[in-house]
């Protein structure tokens, strides 16, 4: 089920809110229960056979939690038992999400068909669950966190239908209080409601507008230069428009997933900070997608070393491993393991020349470097494979004589303007915006409690927006569950 | 505050929803009586919901509006585009990449063959497309264009030695012009340009053929008939897209009735269902109530796909019972040939319509062995050249 769809914003959610705000004054149990059984519904609709997958791997994950956070086991025991747990979890993504694109490049590599494997279907957010399990199992043997003895709280931490297709990746510490006795009021609630529309709000109205441009050019770039002849500004404009529709796309996700997680009583952390006001390669990483760059870094980068290492070899060595895992987690394709590489290469250069450190910080110049390099890696990221991604390059540069004047570039942003506009605004942070607006037009103190009095109207009226999209727009695509 | 009101608003659209779709419930069973999988169940109820939506015409009509406030030519992911007459075009980028058209004209070449063996002649017509002309368009929109196909197909078909009529030109050469060809808010041409294409098919046939369908040129003659026009009775498929406001609202829809009524009797037949229309030219041939059921409820179908033949079937037949000794003609069809069926019908004794992208292909061959044809004529929409899938003909047969 998707959060832009009819059935979720006016059957399953307001049932489920009505629920969980009456029959859930029994008590959290319940209210846990009402949750779980809802997140259920909300995975099975989308794909129901996947849903034994799901199950399974929440009661995987509670035995193996049990086993490796133990307090009575031994050290051998809830090493092994989290052994297993990294090597089931990692298994089934492997298999669902990797087994396919193994075979493909083994059998190119040998030059014939020396295996064969059916085309699997992905489920729906295995990415993220099965990460999300894992990190529960590894702090349990940690000791970072208790081991959950009830399963259903454990099965509701992996199942949170806010949060179970496309995240953020919620640790289990950050969560656990939560789940057993959070109390929830009503400026949460409301305060959560108007993120969820917000960023609903930004999917349909901003993310798609940019993913159809972005479609469309990509789209015509694959019949190839000699069939049909992409301009560079073209080119340029379908990278800048899937630059904007990722970030506008997937934080979306995020907004509603907080959103909706505050309707219930629950505060997940931000998935992003604005990463396209930064100003270094490294920076953008403290800003995309945190969670999972934070998951990484503690379940990976640090335990190998981090960069608390006895030479700089080591330091290289786990950043190369790391954004290597960072670019296969998001698909099973050599496009985004070179766009992990692609990153790497960006924050080795950056931390063997200092470029944090530089003078000009927050200069104009860092900004374009870094949003050339975001914007070109992206380019690798949404190329369907090797061959396509040279030929859009070839075209951004005019290298396959195409030219730099392109009238239906000219078309798409006379179309589009406002959704350019305001995607652009989207990625800057307010207070930003404000600086700016109070330069121009003066002091806003005094103008905006006339201005707080529309945000209420304005509220109503954005739903009614989205509502319209929703019903009448046919394009509306979600780029992370890919992932 | 914010929160709260719109909680409000939103638990209260919920409700209506919840209550609409109660109301409509038994249009989901029976949905749901056919389905057998879990996922065909919650494929149905999400299209239903979709579907019910409260309010949804407005809903069609706001989005109308904001494009129009935004000053889009452009809907819906270039679903739709518009040129500066106000014209809805489908969007396509991909205009000129069809399938190979040798596959086509190959076949049609094998059922010439056929048909030849049978007594039956055959050709092929390529009928024009809504089309804006390059003054109308706006610059780097993607208008719909299958031309390139058509000019492909016809290449071929010259090449295969298949009769062929070409009459993409036929709003110029006509005098109708683009405007008059065609609706704003539909694919399909106008009462006038189908007559127009008549008449030259009927030009056509008797210069290529023996065939002399109108020997006195009464049938060709707009003398003959008595048109009548319907005043914003015509709201077509991209209109119904759009909304009324963006669109600039329902068009006229006019039909020439013949003076010399007629005796038809008019046999269809979809997925099995056999039904049957006597009378004239106007009550068999045309329905008669079409205009009601249009002002019913202009968002349901067209006054086109109502009125000329009721619009398309997958097999029909028409008798001519005031020319039992006439010539008896195969059309194979698309849902442009509904107009055309209904005048060329007054010069035959028997037509027999087939349509190309219909599920009843399989049976043209036996139709061509049973009926004595003199005449097997195709008559294809470019777009429908956008996949060979779509002229689906014949492949049990030998090119001999």
């Amino acid at each position: 089920m998707l959060f832009s769809s009819v059935i979720f914003l006016l059957y399953f959610l307001p049932v489920v809110v009505l629920l969980y705000y009456t029959v859930g004054r029994l008590g959290i149990r319940v209210r846990n229960g009402l949750l779980l059984i809802a997140s259920l519904v909300f995975y099975a609709w989308g794909e129901p056979k996947n849903i034994i997958l799901l199950l399974l791997s929440c009661l995987g994950n509670y035995l193996l939690g049990l086993a490796a956070g133990s307090e009575k086991a031994s050290d051998g025991l809830r090493r092994f038992g989290l052994i297993l747990a990294i090597v089931l979890n990692l298994g089934i993504l492997f298999v669902f999400k990797y087994l396919n694109f193994a075979v493909d490049t083994l059998n190119t590599l040998a030059g014939r068909s020396l295996l064969s494997v059916s085309a699997i279907a992905l489920p729906l957010g295995i990415s993220f669950f099965t990460f999300q399990a894992m990190s529960y199992v590894i702090d349990v043997y940690r000791r970072d966190t208790p081991v959950q003895k009830n399963p259903f709280a454990l099965a509701l931490y992996i199942c949170l239908f806010p949060q179970l297709v496309a995240g953020p990746i919620v640790r289990y510490n950050e969560i656990q209080q939560q789940l057993l006795c959070r109390r929830e009021n009503m400026q949460q609630f409301c305060g959560g409601l108007c993120r969820f529309i917000l960023g609903l709000a930004k999917k349909l109205l901003l993310a798609n507008s940019m993913g159809a441009i972005a479609d469309h050019i990509f789209g015509v770039t694959n019949l190839w230069h000699t069939q049909y002849l992409v301009p560079a500004s073209l080119a340029w404009l379908g990278s800048f428009a899937y630059t904007l529709q990722i970030f506008l796309d997937f934080s979306a996700y995020s907004d509603m997933a907080i959103g909706l997680g505050g309707m219930f009583g629950f505060s997940f952390q931000e998935n992003f900070n604005y990463p396209y006001i930064s100003d270094s390669v490294n920076d953008f990483w403290r800003r995309w997608h945190i969670s999972l760059t934070r998951w990484f870094r503690e379940y990976l980068y640090f335990p190998l070393g981090g960069s608390r290492t006895e030479n700089a070899d080591k330091t290289v060595r786990n950043l190369f491993i790391v954004w290597l895992c960072t670019g296969i987690w998001h698909g099973a394709n050599w496009t985004f393991i070179l766009w992990g590489m692609w990153h790497f290469l960006f924050s080795l250069l950056e931390r063997l020349v200092g470029f944090d450190k530089w003078p000009g910080k927050g200069k104009v110049w860092r900004h374009i470097y870094l949003l050339l390099v975001v914007n070109f890696g992206l380019v690798l990221f949404r190329a369907d494979n090797l061959y396509c991604f040279g030929e859009y390059a070839a075209n951004m540069f005019m290298a396959n004589g195409n030219g730099f004047f392109s009238p239906v570039a000219l078309m798409f942003l006379r179309e589009n303007w406002l959704w350019f506009l305001l995607s652009l605004l989207v990625c800057i942070p307010p207070e930003t915006l404000r600086g700016w607006a109070e330069r121009l037009f003066g002091r806003l103190h005094w103008k905006l409690p006339r201005l707080s009095a529309l945000y209420p109207p304005a509220m109503v009226a954005l739903f009614a927006v989205c509502v319209i999209y929703l019903v009448r727009s046919d394009y509306n695509p979600f780029i992370y569950f890919n992932f | 505050m914010a929160g709260l009101l719109l909680l409000l608003v939103w638990l209260g659209f919920s409700a209506c929803n919840f209550f609409a779709a109660l109301r409509q419930r038994q249009v989901l069973i029976e949905d749901l009586s056919n389905e057998t999988g879990l996922k065909g169940v919650i494929e149905d109820v999400d299209e239903f919901v979709q579907e019910e939506v409260v309010l949804r015409r407005d809903m069609v009509e706001a989005y109308g509006l904001m494009q129009k406030t935004l000053g889009k030519h452009e809907l819906n992911n270039m679903d739709l585009v518009e040129d500066k007459l106000g014209y809805l075009h489908s969007g396509n980028f991909y205009a000129g990449f069809g399938d190979d058209q040798r596959k086509i004209a190959i076949n049609f070449r094998l059922l010439k063959d056929f048909a030849a063996q049978y007594g039956a002649q055959s050709g092929v017509v390529i009928t024009p497309m809504k089309l804006a002309p390059e003054e109308a368009r706006y610059s780097g929109l993607p208008y719909n264009s299958f031309y390139p196909e058509a000019d492909d197909l016809l290449a071929w078909l010259r090449h295969y030695n298949v009769p062929c009529l070409d009459l993409r030109s036929l709003p110029e050469d006509s005098g109708l012009g683009y405007a008059q060809s065609f609706y704003k808010t539909d694919h399909h041409w106008t009462t006038p340009a189908a007559f127009a294409a008549y008449c030259r098919i009927l030009d056509w046939l008797e210069q290529t053929t023996e065939l002399v369908l109108d020997p006195n040129g009464v049938t060709r003659d707009l003398d003959s008939y008595t048109i009548e026009t319907y005043p914003s009775a015509m709201f077509g498929s991209q209109g119904r897209r759009t909304g009324l406001y963006y669109s600039s609202g329902a068009e006229d829809f006019s039909i020439y009735y013949p003076l010399d009524d007629g005796s038809y009797l008019l046999r269809t037949k979809d997925s099995g269902k056999q039904r049957e229309y006597s009378g004239g030219f106007r009550g068999a041939l045309v329905d008669d109530g079409f205009e009601a059921e249009v002002r019913e409820d202009l968002f349901n179908e067209s006054s086109y796909d109502l009125s000329f033949l009721r619009g398309l079937h997958d097999v029909l037949s028409i008798e001519n019972g005031n020319l039992p000794d006439g010539p008896r003609v195969l059309l194979l069809n698309d849902s442009y040939s509904c107009p055309l069926g209904c005048y060329l019908a007054q010069n035959c004794s028997q037509l027999d319509m087939v349509y190309v992208m219909g599920g009843e292909m399989e049976n043209v061959l036996d139709m061509i062995r049973e009926n004595d044809y003199d005449y097997v004529l195709a008559c294809i929409y470019p777009e429908n050249l956008s996949s060979v899938e779509n002229v689906r003909l014949f492949e049990d047969l030998e090119y001999a």
